[in-house]
């Protein structure tokens, strides 16, 4: 990217960014009362809460501020240590050797994306996640629904920064994507999306005219509401659930309602990147009951596909060992 | 469906099914092995999905019976149906499994048996299957009749979906030992399988072939003495049977033709066991065959 691209995104990106800020600003009073966060929840948000007056600068940098997000930090990758280029490179090799290569997705280099230099495009931890969730997609006849010529398909994902939604997105851009959640993260995810697909049809959730936010649905690629939306959804049609740790962050009760919503809805799949057992409450929350509740884990969703095939193994030494969860709809709860 | 005792997985199996994306379709089960738990699983699905029909058998008929009579008894309750599958009452179907099948049949009248490639569930693990066989294109009947018994995966075929006249034709199933194998390649005459190039078919992995075992499913009241014929001599007698003397394979083919398939089938399948490195004929010769 030249230096005159790079001032001009910015430039956009900072537009975009009022953009969003305005129109979702008003999302904050729908937000839930602060006694329904958990600890990790109240831990993040407060780690965000500067974006609502960040400058153009920051703005710029966006990618480097996902941190409290998703916990990969910039700073690694800037001159990583040896054992992390060597794990992510096994990974990647690993995953590329098992995997369709056209499906892999680099992190751009808009808005401050970081990684490690390799393939032509720079990664890191996220970007993997993310290849990993659309390998298991593919891997489960899923991804070829989404990403053919049939009907459009609607896509939500829970929370998360925009950076699976670009991945996938991209590969499948015959979809409309729901991002809902806190706004502070809708504030990443929005900017995000809007300075990569700068030609795209973005809608944001009006209170003003709440029902106009589910019209014309086909004619939108991207859509955002806060949770207490997103509860209630009215989506014509869904097909696919995304949660990467976002459902971790929430109550148990907050996460049975998000899972059985995209249940009611009719979602076919639930897609998760979720705690692997039971971790401890002041970190994160189970998320498998509620999905096994809704969703028949899919064949391929084993502990040991997953860590032979898409070199997925939780890592015992990190604070949450998660693994990754594919569900097909139940019939009956 | 022909089902027998297997209410741990029932529930799965079946919602995996009525999950179709390709709605036209009745599910026929014929239980084997009645019980409370599976009856209260069926009839709780046929309360609420008119296309599901369960019937318990009120004597044990046997696999290849109970096969037999799931057949039957969809053609008596839907004669206009075009199409016919088997379904296990353990495996787990992909959402479009039907709908993608059933393309491949409405798009080629030559092709009378569609099926996909598989993924073997084993305890906590999942293998994907690199197989491939197929005999698309090929128009010879003797020529599919020697691709067929060299080289056909019956295991997975058996389950695929096929023209319900074809396989009628072809005999449905005999009792004999691997009568999928059997009717497939009776199947073969009648003829072309087309192998879709996509995983949506979740099979359960438990056991290796066991001819003790297939006896004993088979034929449950005894095994008759001919079940211990090497199995490509008890496929060559129904063929021989079926088509070189009570002329089945009418009009399309004749009775020397018939005859003549039926040879192919029982030289090109010791061929095979030949060639093959881990065949049962190998295993009994002990080692006296050199590995290639």
């Amino acid at each position: 990217m030249s230096q005159q691209d790079t001032v001009s995104s910015s430039t956009a990106a900072f537009e975009h960014y009022l953009e969003v800020r305005n129109s979702i600003r008003g999302y904050r009073d729908m937000a839930a009362p602060a006694d329904a966060f958990t600890q990790p929840e109240r831990r993040m948000l407060s780690a965000l809460d500067a974006m609502w007056d960040a400058s153009p600068s920051i703005v710029s940098l966006l990618r480097q501020h996902c941190h409290p997000i998703s916990g990969v930090c910039a700073s690694d990758y800037h001159d990583p240590k040896r054992s992390l280029r060597a794990r992510l490179d096994d990974e990647v090799a690993r995953l590329l050797e098992h995997g369709d290569r056209a499906l892999w997705i680099g992190e751009p280099a808009a808005l401050g994306g970081f990684g490690i230099d390799a393939l032509g495009t720079l990664y890191n931890e996220d970007t993997l996640r993310f290849f990993r969730v659309i390998l298991l997609l593919q891997d489960a006849a899923v991804l070829k629904e989404f990403a053919g010529p049939g009907p459009r398909r609607t896509v939500w994902e829970i929370g998360g920064w925009g950076g699976f939604a670009y991945q996938f997105k991209t590969l499948c851009p015959n979809t409309t994507y729901v991002i809902t959640g806190a706004p502070e993260l809708l504030l990443f995810s929005a900017v995000y999306l809007m300075t990569l697909f700068p030609s795209a049809r973005f809608r944001f959730y009006d209170r003003g005219c709440p029902d106009a936010f589910w019209t014309d649905w086909d004619a939108i690629d991207f859509a955002f509401a806060p949770e207490s939306v997103g509860l209630e959804m009215q989506a014509p049609r869904l097909d696919l659930a995304v949660d990467l740790m976002t459902l971790e962050r929430m109550t148990t009760s907050r996460i049975a309602a998000h899972v059985q919503r995209a249940h009611d809805l009719g979602s076919r799949y639930f897609v998760s990147m979720c705690p692997s057992g039971n971790p401890a409450a002041a970190l994160a929350s189970p998320v498998a009951p509620s999905l096994d509740r809704y969703y028949w884990p899919h064949p391929i969703s084993t502990s040991r596909y997953l860590a032979s095939a898409l070199a997925a193994r939780p890592r015992e030494k990190d604070p949450v060992p998660r693994t990754y969860f594919l569900g097909w709809r139940r019939l009956r709860t | 469906m022909p089902a027998y005792n297997r209410p741990d997985v029932l529930a799965r199996t079946i919602e995996s099914l009525l999950s179709q994306t390709y709605r036209d379709f009745a599910l026929v089960v014929t239980d084997d092995a009645p019980s409370p738990a599976v009856s209260a699983i069926i009839d709780g699905y046929a309360r609420q999905y008119r296309n599901v029909i369960y019937e318990a058998n009120s004597v044990r008929l046997g696999m290849v019976g109970n096969w037999r009579k799931v057949f039957e008894r969809a053609r008596q309750l839907y004669p206009r149906s075009q199409y016919f599958a088997w379904v296990s009452d353990h495996d787990v179907w992909h959402a479009r499994w039907l709908e993608e099948m059933a393309a491949v049949l409405d798009a080629n009248q030559d092709v009378v048996l569609a099926y996909p490639r598989s993924l073997r569930m084993e305890p906590d693990n999942a293998r994907m299957t690199r197989r491939a066989f197929e005999t698309v294109g090929i128009t010879g009947r003797g020529a599919r009749m020697r691709r067929s018994a060299r080289h056909m995966l019956s295991g997975e075929m058996i389950y695929g979906l096929m023209r319900a006249e074809a396989l009628e034709a072809a005999g449905v199933f005999r009792y004999v030992i691997t009568p999928d194998r059997q009717v497939l390649l009776a199947l073969s005459l009648f003829g072309q399988v087309k192998q879709v190039d996509e995983v949506l078919w979740y099979r359960e992995f438990r056991r290796g072939f066991d001819l003790e075992r297939q006896r004993g499913s088979f034929f449950p009241d005894g095994a008759p003495l001919y079940s211990y014929l090497p199995s490509h001599v008890q496929h060559f007698a129904t063929l021989l049977w079926d088509f070189a003397v009570s002329a089945k394979g009418r009009p399309r083919f004749g009775r020397v033709a018939g005859l003549w398939y039926a040879a192919m089938q029982l030289w090109f399948s010791i061929v095979r066991d030949v060639v093959l490195p881990k065949s049962r004929l190998r295993r009994a010769l002990g080692g006296l065959v050199k590995q290639p």
